[in-house]
Order: structure tokens, then sequence, then C-alpha cells
């Protein structure tokens, strides 16, 4: 049964991101253990803090490794790396989140906007500034005025 | 009959002026945000959840169910006209939803569709109404040795079924329960990776996992395909009402399909998703003629809808009933609960009768609503359908940055949201499911603290998972399904590999 995709790329090349996938785990499986080795562990009697973090890390080794090693060759098409998108989406939430405390919702917001619109290469400027103010306004309206949100708009 | 005396005073609870407001908002809400695809059910909810803070616990819940059932009978719209659902659970409308648009019988496939997520809903209302007080009843005797199983049960569910890979699923529940870990631990104070952070020490913040995880890495997704470009033809109101025949063929997946949906609804972690795809492949298998599925086969779209709508109905009983949600919009109710000091748990309905019997006479009245809503509104979803996305996804992304900011005004929060959806983008692209690791996120804490309780009573005797009948079966049952599944998918790659040497030795 086959889902209708929107990318159509050579099937089977999909398998370094599986190895890839499974190694990322171990590796947060053997970071977690390190980290958990410091808290108390205890015994079944009297679990510590640390118990089920170390047993539990000590799990997603296994299951990392697991994962690295399956073949599991779906006729899946490889994922792409959209560097563009990435940036723009993850640079977005970035920006507001350095604004929003020192600079006010409202600057936050417009900054926010257009950065977000950077991974649309078609966007064009006018659109975007007044989507901009709109979110700023809208914003504004629901967060603030409506529900009573406790966030400054500006500097002040 | 005290059933329908309950019922009949959950009605007379409803029909009052702000709890229809906040039905109508919350369906209407729903329906708009299932409509648009690149925002779920998930975004809204979390946006408006501060709201609930301001209003009584059954207007809030209501409004928050509202916009779940709202998005599964929206999302379909997006699945028939454009072949882009709008939901997850709806892609499988797409699969004889967009061939019979294209054929020019859109509004009745439109029509077909609210019929059959109107019935499935119904048939879970029943459902919910029969089983939940006798789920009561029996969770009433339930000690943490049960709720541990339990919650096992859940996570490996979810873990195993609706995923290619179960390693990979098992892999993701494991981090979920760590990353659920992170903050103070309750019996000894200690905390656990915090780095430092006091921000973490409450620990991570559901909503801003679950924005970061779904909703971020699902933008990104789409802008990455960019597959946005049709608009729908129009849909004239006549051509929405069904012929006999049509009806008569869609009336057995219907009911098929709710049943599919309640099952696929009341195990955690296995939600609509899995009973529309089970539904679909149910009546394909069941049907005569077969071949006609993917070309417009009406059942393809009756059984199917049904199915999510029955799901997304279904999902409550669990929750209402035990305490424990299948997935974050459960999870979300369940905090808008907390919030107005309501303890979810077996105890939760017999201490609190008037707001179960409310909830549901107004998930009927949600239904209601979203039929007549559906039907001659349809103009004004197919119109939203045409906002080019470029527009859109920036004004989703301050939605959710305020959103989560706005719940505990932390930075972090924001950053968490940034970290996760970096994490979700990974995930996706590695093929690792995400969901298995949200509700493994939900459960961790509360898996801990079963455990615990249950080690500390047994005085450390691990065997008292297996004296206990209750936790002993469950527990049994969750021996089965890792056999099952590890069984499944030994005999599939054997499959594979033979597939593989037959096309090797064909060349």
């Amino acid at each position: 049964m086959k889902i209708p995709k929107h990318c159509d790329k050579p099937p089977g090349s999909h398998e370094k991101f599986d190895v890839m996938g499974g190694m990322a785990i171990a590796a947060v499986g053997v970071a977690s253990a390190f980290i958990a080795h410091g808290y108390a562990f205890g015994t079944l009697r009297r679990m510590g803090p640390g118990y089920l973090p170390t047993v539990l890390s000590v799990l997603l080794i296994v299951v990392g490794i697991i994962v690295a090693i399956q073949r599991s060759d779906r006729d899946e098409e490889a994922a792409s790396l959209a560097i563009r998108p990435l940036i723009a989406v993850l640079g977005s939430i970035l920006a507001f989140a350095v604004l929003v405390r020192p600079l006010g919702l409202v600057i936050a917001t417009l900054v926010t906007v257009p950065v977000a619109a950077i991974a649309e290469p078609k966007a064009r400027p006018l659109p975007t500034a007044v989507l901009a103010v709109g979110m700023a306004v809208a914003i504004s309206l629901i967060f603030v005025w409506f529900l009573n949100v406790p966030i400054s708009l500006g500097w002040w | 009959m005290e059933l329908l005396h309950n019922i009949a005073l959950g009605f007379q609870d409803v029909l009052t002026p702000t709890l229809l407001f906040y039905c109508a908002v919350g369906t209407t809400v729903g329906t708009a945000i299932g409509v648009l695809p690149g925002i779920g059910p998930l975004v809204a909810i979390s946006v408006l959840f501060p709201l609930t803070f301001h209003v009584p616990p059954d207007a809030a819940i209501i409004m928050l169910a509202g916009i779940y059932f709202g998005a599964e009978y929206g999302g379909s719209t997006a699945s028939i006209l454009l072949n882009l659902p709008g939901t997850a659970a709806n892609a499988v409308t797409c699969l004889d939803g967009y061939p019979m648009a294209r054929q020019g019988r859109a509004g009745v496939a439109l029509f077909i569709k609210t019929i059959s997520s109107f019935f499935g809903g119904c048939v879970a209302l029943i459902v919910l109404i029969v089983l939940t007080p006798l789920i009561v009843k029996v969770a009433l005797n339930f000690g943490s040795p049960e709720y541990f199983a339990l919650m096992v049960l859940g996570l490996l569910a979810a873990a195993t079924l609706s995923v290619a890979s179960p390693a990979k699923g098992i892999a993701m529940v494991i981090l979920g329960v760590l990353l659920g870990l992170v903050g103070t631990d309750v019996n000894s104070g200690q905390y656990r990776y915090v780095f430092g952070i006091p921000d973490l020490a409450d620990g991570l913040d559901l909503v801003a996992v679950a924005m970061g995880l779904f909703g971020v890495a699902e933008i990104t997704g789409r802008l990455v395909s960019r597959d946005f470009t049709e608009s729908p033809e129009r849909v004239r109101w006549r051509s929405l009402i069904a012929g006999r025949e049509d009806m008569r063929r869609a009336f057995f997946p219907m009911i098929r399909g709710s049943i599919a949906g309640i099952l696929s609804g009341i195990l955690p972690g296995a939600g609509p998703s899995l009973g529309a795809f089970l539904a679909y492949g149910a009546e394909k298998r069941v049907s005569k003629t077969p071949e006609r599925f993917g070309n417009g086969a009406i059942e393809g779209i009756a059984a199917p809808e049904a199915a999510n709508n029955a799901s997304v109905q279904a999902a409550f009983i669990p929750t209402l009933s035990l305490g424990i949600p299948g997935d974050a919009v459960m999870a979300l109710i369940l905090g808008a609960l907390i919030v107005h000091g309501i303890q979810p748990g077996p105890s939760m309905i017999p201490q609190h009768p008037e707001l179960f019997w409310s909830l549901v006479a107004s998930f009927w009245v949600a239904n209601v609503f979203l039929m007549f809503l559906n039907l001659p509104l349809i103009g004004i979803w197919v119109r939203l359908l045409s906002i080019p996305y470029s527009l859109l996804y920036p004004a989703v992304m301050v939605f959710i940055c305020v959103g989560v900011y706005s719940l505990r005004l932390s930075v972090v929060d924001v950053a968490s949201v940034l970290v996760f959806g970096a994490v979700g983008y990974f995930m996706n692209m590695c093929r690792l499911p995400t969901a298995p690791l949200l509700l493994g996120f939900i459960l961790g804490a509360p898996l801990e603290e079963h455990l615990r309780r249950a080690l500390i009573i047994s005085h450390g005797e691990l065997s008292v998972f297996v004296t206990r009948p209750i936790a002993a079966s469950i527990l049994g049952f969750c021996v089965l399904l890792m056999l099952g599944t590890v069984v499944g998918s030994l005999a599939s790659s054997a499959r594979r590999a033979r597939l593989r040497r037959s096309a090797e030795n064909a060349q």
C-alpha cells in the first residue's frame, strides 16, 4: 500500500541514515550512563535516583547497536538534508528566544517572521513585512490583551 | 434507569450558552486547523492551552476536545481536495478521496466522509459511556504494580505497533522515558540531567517538546518537500448529496471502521492513524472488488473516516477512566484537568461524576456541530486551502514561540523547542519514530514512581509483578506482544532476504 509521497529518491540509499541513527542512540546512551553514574544507585528495595536512569541508559546502548546493525531496506527514499529551511526555521526560534526578554514581544515577533520566511526563496519583502506587522498585532491582542499573559510588549 | 438520568443531567449542563460557545469555538478552530496543512491539532491545543486557565474545567476540556475532533474532521477535506492530508490519520483518505475528486465526485466524497465521521463518533461515544464506568470499577483495585504493568504495555504498544522497526520504536521509548526523568527526583530531591539550568529543575515542558518534535519538524519537512502549489477546484453545494447507492456501499465500512477506530483509540500509543490504516486494509481485504481501491472506492473513505473519528473519541476512555494518556493531546488535556485541581485517575469519575457526564454530552454536541460545520461551510474551508504556505508557516512559527513562552515565561522552554525541533528533524531523517518518544516522555516519571512504590511495598521482591493476577496478565500480554513483534520482524526480514536473492538470481 503506497502512501503518496512527495519526493522520489533512489531506494536503498537509506542505510547510512539508519546506521547514523543507531549510533547516535548508542552515543546518547553512553553519555546518559556516564551522567547517571554520579547519582546514588540504591537497591531494588529502595531505588535511588540513579537506578532507573542507569538501567535505561544501558538498554539504550544495546538497542542503539541493534538499530545500527539491523538491515531494514524497505524501498524507502533516502531523506534529504535541506539546509536552508532548517536554518530559517531554527533561526526564527532562536531569534525569538534571544529577543523576547530584552526587547519585548513586538520586536521579537517582527524579527521572527522574516527570519522564518528565509526558508522560502520566493518570499517577497512586502507580503512578509505585512505579515510580520499583522502577526505582531494579532499576538499582542490574543496573548496580552485577551489572555492576560504577563509578557512585556516592549523593552520597558 | 440511572444511565439515562446521568446522560440527561449531562445534557442539562451542556446546553448552556457558555459551554455551547466553547464547544463551537473548539470545533471551528479545530476544523480550520485540520484543513490547513502544516499545523496540527497539537499546535492548536498548545496555543489555546493558556486560555483554559481562565475558564471552568468542563468548558476547557470541551474546547480542547473540540479542537481535537475538529482537526480529524477537517484534515480529510484537504486529503480529498488536494491529496495533502491535514493530519497523519487522514493520509489514508487521500488514497480514494483524491481520485474521487478528480472524477468530479468531490462533493460526494466530502459528504460521505462527514456522515462516516459522525457515525464513528456516535458509536465511540456509546462505547465510552458503557465501558468507562466499568473500567473505573475494576481500576479502583489497581495498585502500583498494575499501573506499572499498564504503562509498560502502553509504551510497548506505542513502540511496536505503528512503527516500521520495533527496535527503533523501543529505542525511542527508552529515550523518551529518560527525558521524562529530567528534573528533580521526587524521592531524594536529587537534580537529574539538569546541567545547572534552574528552569530544568521542574523538568522539560511537555508542550515545548511536543511542539519541537512534531510541529517544527513537520513544518521543516513540508518546506523541504515543497509540494503545495495546486489549488483545489470549487465544490458546489448541490453536489454534496450522495446517492443511495453510495450510502448503501458506505454503510458496512462505516461500522467496521468504527470498531477499528475504537480499538486503536483505547490502546495507548495506537491512535487514529493506526485505526484508519487498519480500517482501510480491512475493507480492501473484505471487499469483493478490491481493485476498485485506490481509484475512488467509497468504502475507502467511509471506513477510515469513521475509524479516525471513533479513535479520537475512544482515546478518552483510558484518559478519563485510568488517567493514562494515550498520546500528547490526551496528556495536555489531562494537564488542563490538573490545572483545575482535578486529579486524573480512577477516582476522578467517582469524585466528579458531573464532569464526566457533561463531557459525554458535549462530545455528542461537538459531533453534531462538526457535521453541520462541515457540510454547509465546505466552501470556506476550501478557500482556506488556497492560502499560500509561504505566508502560513511564519505565522505558525510565531504562534509556536509565543505559545510556548506564555506557559512559564521561560526562555529555556523556547530553547527546548529549538533543540527538539532539530532533534525531530534528525529523527525524521533517520526514520526514527517520534510518537513513541513523546509517549515515553509523558509516562517516564509516573512509570518510575509506580515501579518504586511497587518495590517498596513488596520489600524489593520483583515477584510482586507475577503474583498479582491483573499485573501478571498485563505483563504476560506484553511478553506476547514482544514475541509477536520479534517473530514478525524476523519473518519479514527472511522474506526480504529471499526476495533479494531471487531478484539477484533473475538478473
